[in-house]
Parts: structure tokens; C-alpha cells; sequence
């Protein structure tokens, strides 16, 4: 039948007699993991091994880790409380309390927001639904929690900080840089290894992360390729 | 502490758990620093893997992450062999009495690391036959959040976990207290 | 008068119409011309429909694919509150079709029809499933009993007067097992058959089944598997939810290749708007299910591995599962549970170097797969553990409803690819592999070739992959408008803000998609009311029929011949309980 493969007879049924003596092909099976061992030890900084926490994996600027809420240049947040990511939440996450902003102009202003942690699935829908450029989210995953109540995260710890944004970076987001249309993902500045598939590097090697450093001015300058809103 | 080297490092806004060497009731001797020491460099997982965390734990087996850097060479499948058990995945009503069995079957000391929102909390499974979080059934050392959390993120949860083993506290103990205490 | 008042049928459906016609439910069925061909009957002509459909030489509708319920309480036109509906698939015809089997409304809510398990002995679990979720009461049956939910569980799930979160407190004195393994069973007169549990919590059980086996020494003589350890409520979640939202859960089903539920899902969604997708989105949507296909087999072959002894396969496989795992992050941010796709496209487009880390990967997997050959393929004691061991024939594999690798090992070249293809899958020229010993050796060597034949697709879609375009449908009334658009543009803002704040408005109706998922054919069956989310949304899960056939599969074999036979059935328990 064409466009059919059969690999019943790929192998034969019946073993040889050296494979059925089973030492030579011991010795075969040997070779391969031997031969492992030994190009590992001969490229000892090819190992796949990630060594973290010294090393630590280069995510991409698409990674979808811990939340942040963006800033306005005055350092209020540019969340409006208009409630859509939490209606866009599969796993009701988010809570939102709304107040009313003493500036007409932005209406309304979070007086709560929480995201607990422990429900969050880090799919992402927030920001996809945020009309405000509001929520980002990091390449930061580093949480882990004693408590459950410690894992409820209210606007200081969701508030964006230069330290932490220099620490892991920025990942998924709603807004680009550049073309609107097809987000980078940083990806091309790794480096692909032909014939050796790509390895994600390790910053030991000291690739320059991109979005790491903010360049000159603050984290809000225009230069960050926020265009300034008509509300 | 120090002489044994600290990986990994906390964020600023949440320091070593209360009982620890700072806020403590008790003291931490130079024995029971040599014990803790012991314990937290050969911790043997149970990996009671139910979903996709159990895959992610699986990843942390594997070379890339290879968690027996850690002196978790091994994964007992045996209770009595075990004492970190690691529950990755959704527990559900029906695996709850199973979870609960394991734990007991665990010889002390034993710690139980919650990996991932659905053993946490039940994660987005707000359901009929879902338990919401395994804190229901087994008092937990350490909550990871991640659906599925990466692998780095439940090996920093196991570095945290190691600074609670040298502490020596254990999670009764601070369930207990705070409860006493009128806490949640 | 639209054509279907008219009473125009489709060819297809106009034969099914004929063949019905001369059948014991003749006068009393009703042929319907829906997205599939629809026969509607009542449970009295239920068996005798049944049988004929699969005797008749005419329709020859052999595989058992679903059963599932319906509860009409909160929708207007059907006839009556309950149905069930069941898809039939015949080899001959190549066609699928529907059987909708309404159910009068009695006082007690609890209807009843005849079990078709003895025309199709695949129906066994599913009927245990309509059961458990609706309470239908399956009149011959040979085993009634809850499937999916524990034992203590009060109440039909599935029902729409049930809460979602109401839950029920479980024991583990509750547990029900089976009669016969309470009997003592004395054999030859003096020795006596021992009833051991495997699992629920056991290496080899790969999430969390529990198989309850009589042993006679090392023999099993008889089994029974008891599932539900993992049964997240995916449909009843799936209900609370918008059509976009439900495609996290879709993710968690079968976990280890996340991407292909998704797909199928979306496709189920977009057929029923009457979407087109560009095919830059569909062939990047070919692509990363071929891979996450790789990755399935790979954990597969490894975790099988593991079962029997042979440790080092796993590393090797692991790595081919980092690898991608770094294309797939680097695409949506997320490596295992990915919600890359969305009704009408993709969440955002590929990165730029998509082609780059695909070509790389197309050199780093072969030498993996490679060396697992050489450590396995001919090595004496994965021979006498594999070959031989966990045996399905054609015609078992047929009635027990087995899909996949399963079924193909077994020398049926059913897979969805072929036989209704999609999504460019007829535009490559690849081979379905398949064997014909049907034992664990021809199921190993049917995955490692998948991946090879994967690899072949993979590298035929990249060089078709235009370097530019949309992946998105461009109607806004189902996709996201672009971030830039909905900041700066009033009308994006408002379709922005249906979408987000009411869903997807889906055409009232029905329909069911089927792919090639990695462990057989995965098929959504969705009803729509016209609200923003699925009225109802059965998964048609591969695994849940192999694991029925694991039961028959490993009685008179020993406990180590079930250990490697499970793990080539690749069981995935989010997607077997969903």
C-alpha cells in the first residue's frame, strides 16, 4: 500500500548467535555510552547540564513568569481597574478593587489587586486582554512560598522595579519594540549551534541579555517605545 | 553555616522562615547544624508524580537539571525509603486517602514539597473532584507555584527547602504556632 | 427553504438514509445531514440499529469512537433533556458517523437504554462514563459501576443542575472493589489465588492507574483497572468557561504533548464559525504538533524503558524533549503547557529565527533516536521482554476500540492524517508506519519510525513556510485585534472588549473534529447555544479505550509481561480522566 511502511521485518525475528551470546552486544551498548561519557568529559562546556543556581537558563523575552504592573512616568500604575483581566482569567486569579482617580482623565485607579500565586496558571490571557499596556510579565520564576498567604501578591510586590527587571528581565508583553506585528523573542541573539542543536546558553558565557540593561534614562523614557495614550 | 556554602539566594522580601536562627525559641547547636547539613544534602524524593508537574519533575531528573547534583540521586518509590515527598500534579478526592497513606508511611523526618498551583491550591480546577491544595490532607514545607513550574523554579523551592531543613523547623510546628497564635 | 428543509441530504448522508431504511429501525429513525451524518432513534431501536450498523455490509461501521451524554436543561429546540450521542467510524467507507439516541424525559430523571457493549465491547467504559457523569442507566451492561468519580460521589456531574464545585468527602474505606476480587479462588486443589493491587502510587504506573489482578504464582488470571485518579472535571470546567479559556485546560489533557490538543480543540471552534486560517498559521500549527508528536513517542520510549530496566534510554530521549523544549519557549514563553494557539490563529507569531531552531533540531534528534536503537533494537532482554508479551490482534484491536500506534501496530493503517487529512498533511509525502505482530516490540518500532516520518514532515512544512504573513484570521468578531490597533482605535477597542468580556459567539450548534493526536485519534465534540463559551464539550480521549483493552491485554501473561505492556500503551492520565 503506498504511503504505508511496514517495520515489523525492520529487525529480524530471530536474534544472531553473537547477539544472543548478549556480550557483544554488551560490548555495542557499551561503545554508544561510553562514547557519551568520553565527548562529555572532552567538552566539558558542552554538557547539557544547566548548573543552576550558579548558571542560570537564558528564557526568552517571551517567557510568561511573574507579573508586573507597569508604571506611568509619575510612578502611579497605568492600570485603569476596568476588570478585563479578570474576567479574562481562566483561573479567577486576580481581584481587583477599583477607586476613583483624583485625575478626570484616568477615571479609575486599582485600590486592590491581587494575584494569588497559587491559583495563577501563567497563561498569559491578562495580557493579552489589558487594554492599558498595563501588565507585563517576567522572566522572573523564582518563588517559592512557606505559606499560602505569603503567595497572595498585592500591588507592592506586582509593581515594577528596576532591580528586578535588571535581576531576570522582562518576558511576555502585549507591545513590542519595533514591528507591532511579529514580536521577537530574542531568539536571535542566541547563537544556534549547527549540527549540535541549540543549546539554550548560560549568562556564565556572557551573552548580553537583551532588555537587561535599560539604556540611558529611566525605565519609562519614550525611548522604551511607549507611545503616550489619548486618555 | 557559612563553612558549608549557601546556594542560591532569597529575595529581599521574604527572609528565612520565623522559628529560624533569628527569630527563634530555641537554640540550633553545632550538632544539629552537622545533622542539618546531613539531611539537606541527601534528600530522597518520592516523587508522587499524578499530571504535568510529574513530567517537569521528570525533567528535573533528567540531565539538563539533574536534581542528584543535589543529592537526590535516587527516587525511592517506596515510602519507607523516602523522606522528601514531592507531590506533582492535581490530587484529586479520589487519590487524596492514597496521598494521605504515603505521608504516613514516610518515616521521620520528612518534609513535603507542594509543586505546582494544582497540588497547592488546586490551580484553576475548581471542580467537584479536585482537592483544593494537598494542605487538606498533609502539612507542606514548601509551595511552588508554575503550571508547571520550570525546572529551576522547583530547584530554587528545594534550595529554600534546605535553608528550612537547617533551621531545623519544621512545618507543624509553625502551622501550630500560628494557629495558637490566632492566625490563619 | 434552506437545503436542509428541503430535505436535501448530502450524498453521503443520502446513502446512510437508504441503508437505514432497510434496517429494524427503519421507519423510526431520522436521518439528519449535520456537519457529520446523523441518525436519530429512540432507546427502543437503539441495539438493533447498533447491530446493523456494524453487520451491514453497506455502512460497516466496525470502530467504536464515543459515547457521550448530553443534558438539554439550559437549551432551547432539542427534543428532550437527555441524549446520547455516538460516533461510529467504518474502515471500508472511510466515514464517521453520528448516532444521537434521544432519551424521554422520565419523572425521575434517570433514563435508560440498552448497553451496545456487546456489539462494540469498546462501549464497556464509555458507558460507565455516561453513567458516573449523567446517570444513564445502561440496561445489560455487564459492570455499572462509577468510573470516573470516587465511590462516595453523590450526584451526576455532568448534569447542568449540578455545581460545579459541590464536592464530596472520600474515604478510603469507600473504595469499591470489584465482586470477584473479594471470592477466594482456590486452585488444583490446594493453592489459592492472590488479589494484589498495582498501584495507584507505583513506578511503573505512569499518573495514576490502579489495576486490581487475581495471580495464580506470577500469572495474572484476571483484572480489573480502577481509573479516576486524575479526574480534573476538564468538561464540567470547560462549560464555566469562554471558548479561548478553555484552551489552558486543553493544554493539561494529554500534558506531554500539549500542543496537539490545542489544535484540535481550535479546529472543532473554527469549523463550527466557518473560519479560515492562513495557511502560515496552519502550517506553523503542523509543525510544532509534529514535534510535540516527537516528544510524546519520546517520553513513551523512555518512560517504557525505565519499566523494564533500561535507564540510560531515558536521558538520551529527555534531552530530545529539552531541545524542543527551548523552540516551543521561545515561541509562547511556556515549555510544557504551552496555549500557543487560539480560536482563529495563534496567540502571537513565531520569533524570527523559528526556521533556524527548527533545522537545528531536525540535526539533534536523529542521533539521539539513533543511539537508542543500537542500545535496544536488537539487545537479548528487551527481546524477551518486548516480543511476544501484551499481544492484540487485528480484530481484538478493532472491537476493543484502539486508535494510534496501538492500532496500527496491529496492522490497521488507520491514522487520521491519512484518512481525513488536514492542515497540508496530504501535500507531504511521508508513510504511516505500521505492524503486524501486534505485541510491545511492534508498538516500540512503530513510534521510533512515527518520529522518523515526523522528522520527514516537519522538514517538508519548513521549506513551504512563507517567511512573512498573518497567523491570525483577520475578523475581529473572533480573533484579538493587534495591541497597537486596540490603543489607539476605537472600534478594535470595542471588539477588543467583546471578546474579552463575552467570548466568542459561536453559531448554535454542533460538531466534532477529529486529529491524530500521539495516542490516537483525539476528537472534540462541541455544542454551541450562542453563548460565549461550549454548552457542552466531550474530549474523545485516545487513551481511555487502550486502557480498556489493557484489562483483557495482560490476562494469562505474568505481572512483569503488564508492567512493560503498560507502558507502551502510553497512558496519559490527563487525558484518560480528564
Amino acid at each position: 500500500m503506498s504511503g504505508v511502511v511496514d517495520v515489523s521485518r525492520k529487525y529480524p525475528d530471530k536474534l544472531t548467535l553473537l547477539q544472543r551470546l548478549y556480550i557483544p552486544e554488551i560490548l555495542r551498548g557499551m561503545a554508544v555510552t561510553l562514547g557519551h561519557l568520553v565527548r562529555n568529559l572532552a567538552n566539558y562546556k558542552g554538557l547539557p547540564t544547566i548548573f543552576y543556581p550558579e548558571q542560570k537558563r537564558n528564557y526568552s523575552g517571551r517567557f510568561r513568569g511573574k507579573h508586573i504592573l507597569k508604571t506611568r512616568e509619575d510612578g502611579s500604575l497605568k492600570c485603569v481597574a476596568c476588570y478585563m483581566c479578570q474576567q479574562a482569567c481562566p483561573a479567577e486569579c486576580i481581584t481587583i478593587v477599583a477607586g476613583e482617580h483624583p485625575k478626570i482623565a484616568y477615571e479609575k485607579y486599582p485600590v486592590v489587586f491581587d494575584i494569588d500565586m497559587m491559583r495563577c496558571v501563567f497563561c498569559g490571557f491578562c495580557v493579552d486582554a489589558c487594554p492599558k499596556d498595563a501588565i507585563w510579565m517576567t522572566r522572573n520564576y523564582e518563588m517559592a512560598f512557606f505559606t499560602r498567604e505569603d503567595a497572595i501578591f498585592s500591588i507592592d510586590r506586582l509593581r515594577e522595579r528596576p532591580e528586578e527587571i535588571l535581576q531576570h528581565g522582562y518576558g511576555y508583553r502585549p507591545y513590542y519594540p519595533g514591528d507591532g506585528t511579529n514580536p521577537p523573542s530574542d531568539a536571535s541573539r542566541l547563537p544556534v549551534v549547527p549540527g549540535g542543536g541549540e543549546r539554550p546558553r548560560l549568562r556564565s558565557e556572557g551573552v548580553p541579555l537583551p532588555d537587561r540593561d535599560p539604556g540611558p534614562g529611566p525605565l519609562n523614557a519614550p525611548s522604551q517605545a511607549q507611545r503616550p495614550f489619548s486618555a | 553555616m557559612a563553612l558549608f556554602g549557601g546556594k542560591g539566594s532569597l529575595p529581599a522580601h521574604q527572609g528565612p522562615p520565623a522559628g529560624g536562627p533569628q527569630g527563634a525559641d530555641f537554640l540550633v547547636t553545632r550538632l544539629e547544624e552537622m545533622v542539618g547539613w546531613a539531611r539537606k544534602n541527601s534528600l530522597w524524593p518520592f516523587p508522587f508524580a499524578t499530571a504535568c508537574c510529574g513530567i517537569e519533575f521528570m525533567s528535573v531528573a533528567a540531565p539538563h537539571y539533574d536534581i542528584a547534583r543535589f543529592g537526590s540521586e535516587v527516587m525511592r518509590f517506596s515510602p519507607r525509603q523516602a523522606d522528601l515527598l514531592i507531590v506533582a500534579g492535581t490530587v484529586t478526592d479520589k487519590l487524596a486517602p492514597v496521598l494521605r497513606k504515603i505521608y504516613d508511611q514516610m518515616p521521620e523526618p520528612k518534609w513535603v514539597v507542594s509543586m505546582g498551583v494544582c497540588a497547592s491550591s488546586g490551580g484553576f480546577y475548581r471542580a467537584y473532584h479536585v482537592t483544593q491544595g494537598i494542605d487538606e490532607i498533609v502539612p507542606v514545607d514548601v509551595y511552588v507555584p508554575g503550571c508547571p513550574p520550570t525546572p529551576e523554579q522547583l530547584i530554587h523551592a528545594i534550595l529554600r527547602l534546605r535553608e528550612k531543613i537547617t533551621s531545623g523547623e519544621k512545618s507543624r510546628d509553625s502551622r501550630s504556632a500560628r494557629f495558637a497564635a490566632g492566625g490563619a | 427553504m434552506t437545503v436542509a428543509e428541503a430535505g436535501i441530504l448530502s450524498p453521503a448522508a443520502e446513502k446512510l438514509r437508504e441503508r437505514v431504511a432497510a434496517s429494524p429501525a427503519g421507519p423510526r429513525a431520522e436521518v439528519l445531514d449535520l456537519d457529520l451524518p446523523t441518525v436519530e432513534v429512540g432507546p427502543e431501536d437503539w441495539l438493533a440499529l447498533a447491530r446493523f450498523l456494524r453487520d451491514d455490509p453497506g455502512c460497516r461501521y466496525e470502530l467504536f469512537i464515543d459515547l457521550c451524554g448530553v443534558d438539554n436543561l439550559k437549551r432551547r429546540g432539542p427534543k428532550s433533556r437527555f441524549e446520547t450521542v455516538v460516533h461510529l467510524h467504518s474502515f471500508v467507507k472511510n466515514e464517521h458517523v453520528r448516532v444521537r439516541v434521544v432519551l424521554p424525559d422520565t419523572p425521575d430523571a434517570k433514563p435508560t437504554l440498552p448497553s451496545v457493549e456487546s456489539v462494540w465491547p469498546a462501549a464497556d467504559w464509555f458507558e460507565r462514563e455516561a453513567y458516573d457523569l449523567y446517570g444513564f442507566q445502561f440496561t445489560g451492561h455487564p459492570n455499572l459501576h462509577r468510573i470516573l468519580c470516587h465511590d462516595a460521589f453523590v450526584g451526576h456531574a455532568l448534569r447542568k443542575d449540578y455545581a460545579p464545585g459541590q464536592r464530596w468527602f472520600y474515604a478510603e474505606e469507600d473504595l469499591r472493589f470489584p465482586e470477584w476480587a473479594k471470592e477466594t479462588d482456590v486452585r488444583a486443589g490446594h493453592f489459592e489465588t492472590q488479589t494484589i493491587s498495582i498501584g495507584p502510587s507505583h513506578p511503573a504506573t505512569h499518573g495514576i492507574i490502579h489495576i486490581v489482578a487475581r495471580l495464580d504464582g506470577e500469572r495474572i488470571v484476571r483484572a480489573e483497572t480502577i481509573i479516576g485518579y486524575l479526574h480534573r472535571c476538564f468538561e464540567k470546567m470547560a462549560e464555566k468557561h469562554h471558548w479561548n479559556q478553555v484552551i489552558p485546560y486543553t493544554d493539561r489533557l494529554n500534558y506531554v504533548s500539549s500542543m496537539i490538543n490545542g489544535v484540535g480543540y481550535v479546529r472543532t471552534v473554527e469549523k463550527m464559525l466557518g473560519l479560515t486560517i492562513p495557511d502560515r498559521g496552519r502550517l506553523v500549527r503542523t509543525i510544532l504538533s509534529e514535534f510535540s508528536r516527537i516528544m510524546d513517542h519520546c517520553v513513551c520510549i523512555g518512560a517504557n524503558l525505565v519499566d523494564i530496566g533500561a535507564l540510560t534510554n531515558f536521558t538520551y530521549l529527555y534531552q530530545n524533549r529539552e531541545n524542543i523544549y527551548s523552540l516551543l519557549e521561545a515561541c509562547c514563553g511556556a515549555r510544557l503547557t504551552v496555549s500557543y494557539v487560539r480560536v482563529g490563529g495563534l496567540a502571537i507569531d513565531i520569533p524570527d529565527d523559528f526556521d533556524a531552531r527548527c533545522r537545528g533540531l531536525l540535526e539533534s534528534i536523529p542521533p539521539f533516536l539513533e543511539d537508542v536503537d543500537k542500545l535496544v533494537s536488537n539487545n537479548r532482554i528487551v527481546r524477551n521482554r518486548f516480543s511476544g508479551t501484551g499481544l492484540v490482534s487485528r480484530d481484538q484491536a478493532v472491537a476493543w476500540g484502539l486508535t494510534g500506534p496501538m492500532l496500527r501496530a496491529s496492522g490497521v493503517p488507520y491514522d487520521v492524517r491519512r484518512a481525513r487529512p488536514y492542515d497540508f498533511y496530504d501535500k507531504f509525502d511521508w508513510d504511516v508506519p505500521i505492524a503486524q505482530d501486534g505485541d510491545n516490540f511492534a508498538r516500540y518500532l512503530v513510534r521510533m519510525e512515527e518520529m522518523r516520518q515526523s522528522l520527514k514532515i516537519i522538514r517538508q512544512a519548513l521549506d513551504v513556510l512563507p517567511k512573512s504573513g498573518p497567523v491570525n484570521s483577520d475578523d475581529w468578531h473572533v480573533v484579538l485585534p493587534p495591541k497597537d490597533a486596540v490603543y489607539h482605535d476605537m472600534e478594535s477597542l470595542i471588539y477588543h472588549f467583546k471578546l474579552v468580556m463575552e467570548g466568542i459567539r459561536v453559531p448554535p450548534g454542533e460538531r466534532y473534529e477529529w486529529i491524530e493526536g500521539g495516542t490516537g485519534e483525539l476528537g472534540f465534540y462541541a455544542v454551541s447555544d450562542g453563548r460565549g463559551g461550549p454548552y457542552r464539550l466531550k474530549v474523545r480521549p485516545p487513551c481511555f479505550p487502550n486502557m480498556a483493552a489493557f484489562e483483557k491485554m495482560i490476562v494469562g501473561g505474568t505481572v512483569s509481561d503488564a508492567v512493560a505492556s503498560l507502558g507502551t500503551l502510553n497512558i496519559i492520565a490527563g487525558e484518560l480522566d480528564r
